[in-house]
């Protein structure tokens, strides 16, 4: 006797009650989230008005010219190469910290952490307020390092002062990533490793990275998404004239009214971003999670 | 105060079977137990009764209701989990409270109720102190009052006492068997220890593999166990194949090329089941074979049976030895108890006279046979 | 193979090293705003207050500081109310249906916000909402899905059985939530919120694309700073807030802890 099927209502109903639950959360999201990007996709294939404005049509020429033209093609490879570059960097230059912080004592560890988080807490632009002080050419740094005789060094609007600027934001993120996934291994995995013959050096390459993979992934996906679609750093730390990135372009073309093109490239960073996004989980294995 | 029933209940998890065709009858204020080790399907059965899971097919009955069709916060049982589940943000006794404000009885009767069933227990003056603060075994009793505060018609119990130590767990159960008797409460325990189920149930169902293999009271569990798994689970040793030759009335003698032929008498329903010629599993007692004296002769109770010793092993209170028939296959293991004497006297490659008396023979079904009493 | 003494290797100055990169700029910040001169310099030349008199001074700065404020608070209380609940709906749905709001819920965080930017600023115009509730409607859709993982992980630290308990005592679901599964994961509801208000707060590209004449955030005001003017004034807003920050910060995390232990 299969009489499961009518009987037991209550069980589906509960379901479908909880499920309604995240109906606003969720209708929210596709009024302004989805519909931005479907209101985008459909001006993407808008006209621009040379000397500024927009008309309404159905053309490819946007993109047409984003693919074939070299300007808009340097600018694109030039965002992907600094965000791969960015990346590669602060993951490698945060290792050492995560490593450390998570090999000692768990409240001395929370100590430094708190110090890490703190900058985070402050917007990225406060940041850049600090740093276009200190990096300037009669700022901080510099004025140091005259002090002690080495000589001022140009540190801002260059590609220097961009990838500092990056890094200053970048490292927070990364140091936590890669932190939360080492103190997962086992200690005695690397001590096994040091009885067996290896040095500290070989143990973090065979043992210790294999075993982190996902969370290197994880961490790598956040930082590249964080430099690919951050406009304060090289607009204000970078100098505008040559060799600009994508959302700086994005915003100029805003500036004009430009709004297909603006859209337009929006799309292609868009799936430059998913591309690369994707590529970080399939090589590496990593999941978006906090 | 009611009884349960389960009608030929299935369950399967993502391809697994977890219950397969499971049917019992739990008479009001029984004790029932279901035992059986780890993945057997206990614990599902006892969710399903709950409501915190759905059965694929059977029916579940609360004095003659089916109950599928009631919410889980509707349903009137009392539910121990294994690990507790106190409210960790809530006092004991805002925990003990919790099903009665479910309930919306009125508030001034709370203090006391939570008074006395926190007596019932042993836990006087418990009210304000948090879940951490308190021991496994504490934690378990306020879980039993939160429960039995509510009066439920069923109580339904998921090992309540794995997560405690040895001794604790001894104590425990006289204790929780003492209420359950107090209280008159229908109750279905789940366990896979199997001295827990022995000493606390009215009747036990052994369970393997989603299936029941056997219902009965704990002494026919124990002394009359229906397949070689029972048997097993139940701790019995000495099992050996063998088969009838020669029947004389309700004398068999049983012979086997494990153990020396022994003649045994049947029982009417035995008989019946036990043809001459018939392939079965047997089993030998433990606790009902000594060592006979070599000079104490002529005992006409016990069948007496020449072995060899393999090994003796000491366990402190007692000993355990171990013994081959002459020119058989099996082994024999019994206990010693810890005189010098036997001691002494048994040494590895001793031959010994070993003796039982026929009761202590008991036949079970065939490999996998169901059996079920009717008590 | 190296000791575990603080303070004694090399891996130390490194860590010290890059604990120093990261507050360079707060540093600067903190020291400016005390400064006598217009710029940072090393050593810098103390002590003044002349910045901060300047900062009470002005108008658009404060207004600016307020602004954000506003916009912080509406949308953290939002994305929390909606991000927690859609937390809670999605508990319990098939792996397809799970997958598929997963998805939704995340993405915003993903795709990076001058996608978003662009399309609702076209979008706000369609819509009919300019200025302020734009961009607060704008910040609510960016810490969603900050509340949303958040919540999640909490949930994964609770264990299922207290809320069956509850059950089997006779609360029906949404009781059961609102006694036991809601108060069990206060303290990642109250990181969600801190983490929500912080995204809004120190967001910039939305609300430079959003901002218009009386819809100027902090951020906004503090680019505008940058690109056009000498503003010291600002760093002694900023270097206010950052104290601010830190001492709300630590008492929020102390509450939550006690709510832990």
């Amino acid at each position: 006797m299969n009489q499961n099927h009518s009987v037991v209502m209550w069980r589906a109903r509960e379901k479908f009650v909880e499920g309604l639950l995240a109906l606003p959360g969720a209708i929210f999201i596709i009024f302004f989230w989805v519909a931005s990007l479907i209101i985008l996709l459909i001006f993407s294939f808008f006209k621009d008005v040379p000397g500024g404005g927009f008309m309404p049509a159905f053309t490819f020429e946007n993109y047409i010219k984003i693919f074939t033209d070299p300007f808009y093609l340097t600018i694109l490879c030039r965002t992907l190469v600094i965000a791969i570059v960015a990346t590669i960097v602060a993951l490698i230059t945060s290792y050492p910290v995560a490593y450390k912080l998570a090999r000692i004592n768990p409240r001395k560890a929370d100590f430094f952490l708190v110090l890490i988080i703190i900058p985070f807490l402050t917007a990225t632009i406060f940041r850049v307020f600090g740093l276009v002080y200190a990096l300037g050419n009669y700022g901080v740094v510099n004025s140091f390092l005259s002090y002690i005789g080495v000589g001022r060094v140009k540190l801002i609007w260059n590609w220097t002062g961009v990838i500092i600027g990056f890094l200053n934001t970048l490292l927070p993120y990364a140091i936590l990533s890669l932190y939360s996934c080492i103190t997962q291994i086992d200690k005695s995995l690397e001590e096994a490793a040091y009885t067996l013959g290896a040095n500290k050096l070989r143990t973090t390459w065979h043992v210790i990275l294999p075993l982190i993979r996902s969370g290197i992934g994880s961490g790598a996906i956040f930082v590249f998404v964080i430099v690919m679609g951050t406009f304060e750093v090289p607009s204000l730390l970078g100098r505008m004239k040559s060799g600009i990135v994508a959302s700086v372009l994005i915003q100029q073309q805003i500036a004009f009214i430009h709004y297909p093109m603006a859209s337009a490239l929006s799309f292609v960073l868009l799936i430059i971003v998913a591309g690369g996004v994707t590529s970080f989980m399939k090589i590496l294995g990593g999941r978006i999670k906090l | 105060m009611a009884n349960v029933e389960v009608r030929n209940v299935y369950k399967t998890f993502d391809s697994v079977e977890a219950v397969k065709n499971l049917s019992f009858h739990v008479k009001t204020g029984e004790f029932f137990s279901l035992l059986g080790t780890s993945g057997c399907g206990k614990t599902t059965t006892l969710r399903i009764i709950t409501g915190l899971e759905q059965q694929d097919r059977g029916e579940v009955l609360i004095d003659g209701k089916e109950i599928t069709s009631i919410p889980i916060h509707k349903r009137d049982i009392g539910f121990v989990f294994q690990n507790y589940a106190l409210f960790p943000h809530m006092t004991v006794k805002e925990n003990i409270e919790f099903g009665l404000k479910m309930k919306k009885i009125s508030k001034n009767s709370f203090d006391s109720k939570v008074r006395d069933i926190l007596a019932l227990v042993g836990l006087e003056g418990y009210e304000d102190r948090m879940p951490k603060q308190l021991s496994g075994g504490e934690q378990q009793r306020v879980a039993l009052c939160r429960t039995l505060v509510l009066s439920p018609k069923v109580l339904l119990l998921d090992e309540p006492l794995s997560n405690l130590d040895a001794k604790l767990r001894k104590k425990m159960r006289i204790e929780l068997k003492d209420i359950q008797r107090k209280i008159e409460v229908t109750t279905i325990y789940v366990t896979h220890d199997q001295e827990e189920a022995l000493s606390m149930s009215d009747k036990i169902t052994v369970m393997n593999r989603g299936q029941g293999i056997q219902i009965g009271t704990p002494y026919e569990i124990y002394e009359k166990p229906a397949s070689r798994f029972v048997a097993d689970f139940m701790g019995q040793v000495n099992l050996y194949k063998g088969r009838i030759v020669q029947k004389i009335g309700s004398e068999v003698t049983i012979v086997s090329d494990q153990t020396p032929d022994i003649k045994v008498l049947l029982t009417l329903e035995e008989e019946r089941d036990y043809t001459e010629g018939k392939q079965f599993l047997f089993l030998i007692r433990k606790e009902g074979i000594e060592v006979l004296d070599k000079e104490i002769k002529g005992r006409t109770d016990v069948d007496s049976f020449i072995a060899r010793v393999q090994a003796v092993i000491y366990l402190g209170s007692h000993s355990e030895c171990i013994c081959t028939f002459e020119g058989k296959k099996g082994q024999i293991t019994f206990r010693l108890p810890a005189s010098l004497r036997s001691l002494e006297l048994l040494r590895t490659g001793d031959k010994v006279m070993l003796g039982w008396r026929p009761s202590n023979v008991a036949l079970i079904g065939k490999e996998g046979e169901k059996y079920e009493s009717e008590s | 193979m190296r000791k575990t003494g603080i303070k004694f290797d090399l891996s130390w100055i490194y860590v010290a090293l890059v604990i120093l990169f990261l507050f360079l700029p707060l540093l600067s910040i903190l020291f400016l705003s005390f400064s006598k001169t217009i710029y940072l310099e090393f050593p810098p030349s103390l002590f003044s207050i002349q910045w901060y008199k300047e900062m009470l001074c002005n108008k658009s700065l404060l207004n600016s500081f307020f602004v954000s404020l506003r916009i912080a608070t509406t949308a953290t209380l939002l994305a929390t109310s909606l991000g927690t609940l859609a937390a809670l709906g999605t508990r319990n749905l098939g792996r397809k249906l799970s997958n598929i709001s997963y998805i939704l819920f995340v993405a915003p965080l993903i795709v990076p916000y001058i996608i978003l930017a662009t399309g609702m600023s076209r979008l706000t115009i369609l819509i009919g909402i300019r200025g302020i509730p734009a961009i607060t409607l704008a910040h609510t859709v960016i810490a969603l899905p900050y509340v949303f993982l958040l919540v999640n992980s909490g949930f994964q630290l609770l264990p299922k059985s207290v809320e069956e308990a509850a059950r089997v005592l006779g609360a029906g679901q949404f009781t059961t939530m609102w006694k036991v599964t809601l108060p069990l994961i206060r303290p990642h509801i109250l990181v969600a919120t801190a983490f929500a208000f912080v995204a809004s707060f120190g967001e910039f590209i939305i609300a430079y694309i959003l901002s218009n004449p009386f819809a100027n955030t902090l951020t906004v005001y503090i680019y505008g700073s940058i690109r056009d003017r000498q503003e010291p004034s600002v760093s002694a807003l900023l270097t206010l807030v950052t104290v601010a920050v830190i001492f709300i910060g630590f008492f929020y995390t102390r509450s939550v802890y006690h709510q832990r232990r």
